[in-house]
């Protein structure tokens, strides 16, 4: 393995005290982090010079919070909840301005297209519903998945949805008419894995699934091909239990992509050469990495696990 | 990205078919679709402007700069293709109305959001406006700079209106007009009052339609009358061109690369649409007096001697579609024709009101491939005509297949086959998984196609922000 790229600049080794932690959203400007915890609060960061400082805690859902996504045009934060709901939340007040109430089991993750108008999400309830934030009614509902949906991304141009579900499947749905336009599956090795995480590459011809059998795999999915399989070292698994997110590493001309794994690491690796280049420590109790969120296609990484370490990373080439 | 997975059939759909959308947001008297698709400026009885968001629906932005109903709309867009940075600062956005209350405004997007540039009160009133050049924004100030635009008055005639940046000191919006040089051809003479105009080789020159049939090409730099044509001796109420694109290199790319053939169509009010084949004038250049008026086709409808509303091409110019002034029996349908041989191709249904103005998409929008949109003249209902994916049922599985009839199907030996020979994992072709192509096969995820699956250009186009709190 080849030395780091990226170096620890700040850490905050518990964000939501004892509680467990699911995600962590960079805000478009960079300048802003929001952590999501089962506390059932979410927590605003000002990124600063001189450290990380807890702005304000963003109260409202009655159960515990699963995913938080900031608008592309800077204004809102909208989070999903085990409580059926979704919050679109204002950020310079601080309060809810719009609630989405239609899913019937717990919401697991939030999508929001480069207009800021349309939010997607993805429920246990196996549908994913596309939402009119303005209104703050449901458009359409796409019913296509068996299980609950996991993992949902947006193509570049925001005209393809594509969604993995604990069925195995991940599909892609036309964003403007909710048509199904493709399904593909990974079942060469006997059964098909439920897929945890979907991520579109930045210019959306291939498509970076993680699947529960601790593999990810790099989809053409024009020609329903998987180009690109990457895994742990020594046979480990990356998953085999949460949906952790990936990231596509361009910044600076690198070609890497990273996840984190379930023992505390952030593991990357060489796009072409499918190689594990290095890993990052990113949790002192081997808790498991929920997400990694990259600022600028990689110009710094923030990681947070699941008992709520805080890590914000430096690109150092 | 999502025309690539849609069946090639459908997506090669040239013009749309059926009614699927109609919009009631106030009574539209004017309306035009963004240059992205995304988008439709919906002017209205009252004055207002409002930017109506086609995936949603929802109105994202009320512009009220006027106090009489809006007579027309026309969006500016441009993008620095050379730069891939997503910012304010390398794509010109803008929204020229005019209105009943004698006024033209220059709207501009900054921020996401649409602001007042430009305006001023022409006594008498406007016919017609034009963009000639889309201008920049200066990367330093900000500032939406060097626009243009051709205004024709109800009194006086042409004028051009420039950015002038002692405008924006004193607000004195008189700066920024320059009169036409020919100053005897202004006060209504031989050829008539100025009624529509329309520009050309990428802003260089300009045709105007007078009320006694002529046809005038203006210089846009000199400010000067160049040629006179009479087409016909009726009113001419509009005039449309499409510009084929050509060589990149040596300057000369502005008009499109998905235009087959340059194209004008001119509406006159003798109920005859003229079409020209006006490739001549882009062979031939600056030699103006040599520009022919080749007449391509005549559309006319001879049993119900229809007027026509407002014409409009299809993004290449294989197409024109127009709306029927009623009276006569006429129906209040938009009809479209094929442009090469002139057939009668399609009537849009479905309104029952006559209709007044109408757009055809550049892009697609509200999921359809293609869009066009008229406006109805007694409920000021917008009314939006497309093309629907159909629902694929093979896209729910990965190997399902659409056939049109059963095909006879032989199994080879191996078909099943899991593990092959080598004792590897066989692909859906039967070849065995080789571990090292797939190291040895590079993928590239960053570039991204300059066009989508029918030849239109991505364009990053604009994003305007809604509202989220009334």
């Amino acid at each position: 393995m080849s030395s780091p790229k990226y170096k620890l600049r700040y850490k905050i080794p518990k964000t939501h005290s004892n509680f467990l932690v699911s995600t962590v959203d960079i805000s478009p400007d960079g300048k802003l982090l929001a952590t999501c915890s089962t506390d059932k609060t979410i927590k605003l960061w000002n990124l600063t010079n001189s450290g990380i400082l807890l702005k304000s805690t963003l109260k409202g859902h009655n159960e515990g919070i699963s995913d938080i996504i900031f608008s592309p045009n800077n204004k809102y934060i909208a989070s999903c909840s085990d409580d059926l709901t979704i919050r679109i939340w204002d950020l310079k007040f601080e309060n809810t301005i719009k609630l989405l109430k239609n899913h019937t089991f717990h919401v697991n993750v939030l999508k929001f297209d480069n207009r800021s108008r349309i939010l997607i999400s993805g429920s246990s309830d196996e549908n994913i519903r596309v939402w009119d934030c303005k209104r703050g009614r449901s458009m359409r509902t796409l019913s296509a998945h068996s299980d609950p949906i996991s993992s949902l991304d947006l193509s570049f141009d925001d005209t393809i949805i594509v969604s993995g579900s604990y069925d195995g499947l991940i599909r892609l749905f036309d964003t403007e008419t909710g048509g199904c336009l493709k399904t593909l599956i990974y079942d060469k090795e006997g059964s098909s894995f439920p897929i945890s995480n979907v991520k579109f590459s930045p210019n959306s011809k291939f498509i970076l699934s993680s699947s529960l059998d601790g593999v990810l795999r790099l989809w053409d999915y024009m020609n329903n091909k998987v180009v690109k399989t990457y895994k742990n070292l020594s046979n480990n698994p990356i998953a085999e239990k949460y949906s952790l997110g990936t990231n596509f590493i361009i910044f600076n001309g690198e070609s890497m992509i990273n996840s984190g794994d379930e023992f505390g690491n952030i593991l990357f690796w060489d796009i072409q050469s499918q190689e594990l280049l290095f890993s990052l420590k990113a949790s002192e109790n081997q808790s498991p990495i929920m997400q990694v969120k990259s600022y600028n296609n990689g110009e710094f990484l923030v990681s947070i696990s699941l008992d709520g370490e805080l890590n914000v990373w430096d690109y150092i080439g | 990205m999502n025309l690539s997975l849609h069946d090639p059939q459908f997506i090669t759909a040239d013009f749309p078919t059926t009614l699927n959308m109609t919009l009631s947001y106030g009574h539209c008297t004017s309306l035009q679709i963004s240059p992205c698709g995304h988008y439709i400026a919906s002017g209205l009885l009252n004055g207002a402007v409002l930017i109506i968001d086609t995936w949603s629906n929802n109105v994202t932005s009320i512009l009220q700069n006027h106090s009489m109903p809006i007579v027309g709309l026309k969006w500016i867009y441009y993008e620095d293709q050379t730069n891939d940075q997503f910012d304010d600062d390398n794509i010109v956005v803008g929204l020229v109305s005019w209105s009943r209350d004698w006024k033209v405004c220059l709207n501009g997007l900054k921020k996401h959001t649409m602001k007042l540039e430009w305006e001023c009160t022409f006594p008498g009133g406007i016919w017609n406006v034009d963009i000639i050049n889309t201008g920049r924004i200066n990367p330093i100030s900000k500032v939406w700079q060097d626009w243009k635009l051709i205004i024709c008055k109800v009194e006086g005639g042409i004028c051009f209106v420039k950015y002038n940046k002692e405008y924006l000191e004193n607000q004195d919006s008189n700066k920024c007009i320059i009169p036409l040089n020919d100053n005897d051809r202004e006060i209504e003479g031989d050829e008539g009052y100025t009624l529509c105009c329309c520009n050309f080789f990428g802003g260089r020159y300009v045709i105007t339609g007078t009320s006694k049939g002529w046809l005038q090409i203006i210089d846009v730099i000199q400010c000067k009358i160049l040629k006179c044509f009479k087409a016909c001796n009726g009113n001419i109420k509009g005039i449309c061109i499409v510009e084929r694109g050509f060589y990149e290199e040596n300057e000369l790319k502005f008009g499109s690369h998905i235009v087959p053939i340059s194209r004008m169509i001119v509406n006159s009010s003798d109920r005859i649409l003229r079409q020209y084949d006006i490739s001549n004038w882009y062979e031939l250049g600056d030699n103006i007096e040599d520009w022919k008026f080749d007449i391509e086709q005549k559309y006319q409808d001879v049993v119900n001697r229809i007027q026509w509303n407002t014409v409009k091409f299809s993004p290449t110019g294989e197409y024109v579609c127009a709306s029927t002034q009623s009276g006569g029996g006429a129906a209040h349908d938009v009809y479209v024709w094929e442009t090469s041989m002139g057939s009668l191709v399609q009537i849009l249904e479905g309104a029952h009101e006559e209709l007044i103005d109408v757009d055809w998409g550049m892009r697609s929008s509200n999921g359809n491939v293609c869009c066009i949109s008229a406006n109805g003249m007694d409920s000021g209902t917008i009314y939006m005509w497309g093309v629907r994916a159909p629902q694929k049922w093979s896209a729910l599985a990965p190997d399902f297949e659409e056939i049109e009839q059963n095909i006879e199907y032989i199994e080879n030996e191996d078909e099943f086959d899991m593990v092959g020979a080598g004792g590897n994992i066989l692909n859906e072709d039967g070849i065995e998984i080789d571990k090292t192509f797939e190291k040895i096969k590079i993928v590239d995820v960053v570039s991204r196609e300059d066009t989508d699956a029918r030849g239109f250009r991505f364009i990053r186009g604009c994003i305007i922000d809604t509202n989220l709190d009334n």
